[in-house]
């Protein structure tokens, strides 16, 4: 021994192996190179290529697969011994995390008009028993607790008397009515009048034999 | 209801229309005796008194306003208050306005001979003395306005 620290076995393989592994792939590489050269190898070299190209994908999808429904077995029976309401109660300080979050940020995002939008309204109110609603409220309570004698007190009632009466024309209803009603009466007062005077013409024409009536002539 | 033709007016529309007549005069006299009085307590009200009613002054004062009231009626539209509410209206033969002086002399007459209206009722024409001697006639006239046109008479 020359003081040098003696040879770990292990890298010894290891570089044994890689030396072992790059000569193979050297020797592999120069056959196949040299194989293509010969007539009638090459479509045999493409057509092994491939099939090679397919073995490995196909490994790789059972792999895969395999690798999936393992691991959700394992986490399936993980859930199932481990209480993660319990680890995150006592090993997350949820204040922290709280304190983290933005949350006028989250209500600048929502959109609340959307939401609204997508609300029914129709139907929730057809689901509202208004006759029940309206059944347990003491509408005499409510009443008593309205002091209408100092609502009256605020209300200017001449001011509002005014107003009204500014916005009924009573002269054009008074001039109206009693138009019509003259009308009536003085058109019924002549209409008899001129009845009672064919009658009594009449009278007096049958008194005195005569044939015409009077003002026929 | 239309208005009717102008024909003749018969004596109870007519004897109508002079009673309203009759309470026009009556009520314009009334309102001269309370404003006579008015204007005596105005100027004497130390020795007022209500006047004794004088006969002759009252029958003068009734045949005045009422001649007064009758021509100007007469005279401008053809009708009195009493034929307004009755639908009448006083005209000449053809159908136009009486003239003032043809409307006075028949108030006159109207106002001094009341009984000659009695004889509307038994004419065939049905006119009274008054209509007969000055040529008019009381024909049915609801319009306000005079529409000219040969009253059948």
């Amino acid at each position: 021994m020359d003081g040098r620290k003696a040879p770990d076995p292990l890298r010894l393989a290891a570089g044994v192996a890689a030396t072992a592994g790059g000569a193979l792939q050297r020797v592999i590489g120069f056959g196949v190179d040299t194989a293509r050269v010969l007539p009638g190898v090459d479509p045999l070299l493409v057509a092994l290529e491939e099939r090679g190209t397919q073995t490995l994908r196909n490994a790789d999808e059972l792999a895969d697969r395999l690798l999936h429904a393992v691991l959700r077995r394992i986490v399936q029976v993980a859930l199932q011994e481990v209480d993660l309401t319990a680890i995150v109660r006592d090993h997350v300080d949820l204040d922290v995390v709280a304190e983290g979050i933005d949350i006028q940020r989250i209500i600048d995002r929502v959109d609340v008009d959307a939401i609204a939008a997508r609300v029914d309204i129709p139907q929730i109110l057809d689901r509202v028993d208004i006759d029940a609603v309206a059944a347990r409220i003491d509408v005499d309570a409510i009443v008593d607790r309205v002091d209408v004698d100092s609502v009256i007190g605020r209300v200017d009632l001449v001011v509002l008397a005014d107003t009204v009466i500014e916005g009924v024309d009573l002269p054009r209803i008074i001039r109206e009515s009693t138009d019509s009603m003259s009308n009536e009466a003085v058109r019924g007062v002549r209409t008899q009048g001129m009845q009672a005077d064919d009658a009594v013409a009449g009278f007096v024409g049958k008194l005195f034999g005569r044939a015409h009536e009077p003002g026929d002539a | 209801m239309s208005a009717p033709a102008h024909r003749s007016a018969g004596i109870v529309t007519r004897g109508l229309a002079c009673g309203i007549d009759l309470g026009v005069v009556l009520a314009v006299m009334g309102g001269i005796y309370v404003g006579a009085l008015f204007l005596r307590l105005l100027f004497s009200p130390q020795e007022f008194s209500f006047p004794d009613a004088n006969a002759v002054l009252s029958a003068t004062l009734f045949v005045g306003v009422a001649v007064l009231y009758l021509t100007a009626c007469w005279s401008v539209s053809g009708r009195t208050v009493g034929a307004v509410t009755m639908g009448l209206r006083v005209v000449s033969r053809n159908g136009e306005l009486i003239g003032w002086l043809r409307a006075f002399v028949r108030a006159v007459l109207c106002v001094m001979f009341g009984f000659g209206l009695l004889w509307a009722a038994v004419d065939g024409r049905r006119r009274s003395l008054q209509d007969i001697l000055l040529r008019t006639a009381v024909v049915y006239d609801w319009e306000p306005d005079l529409h000219p046109g040969e009253p059948e008479i």
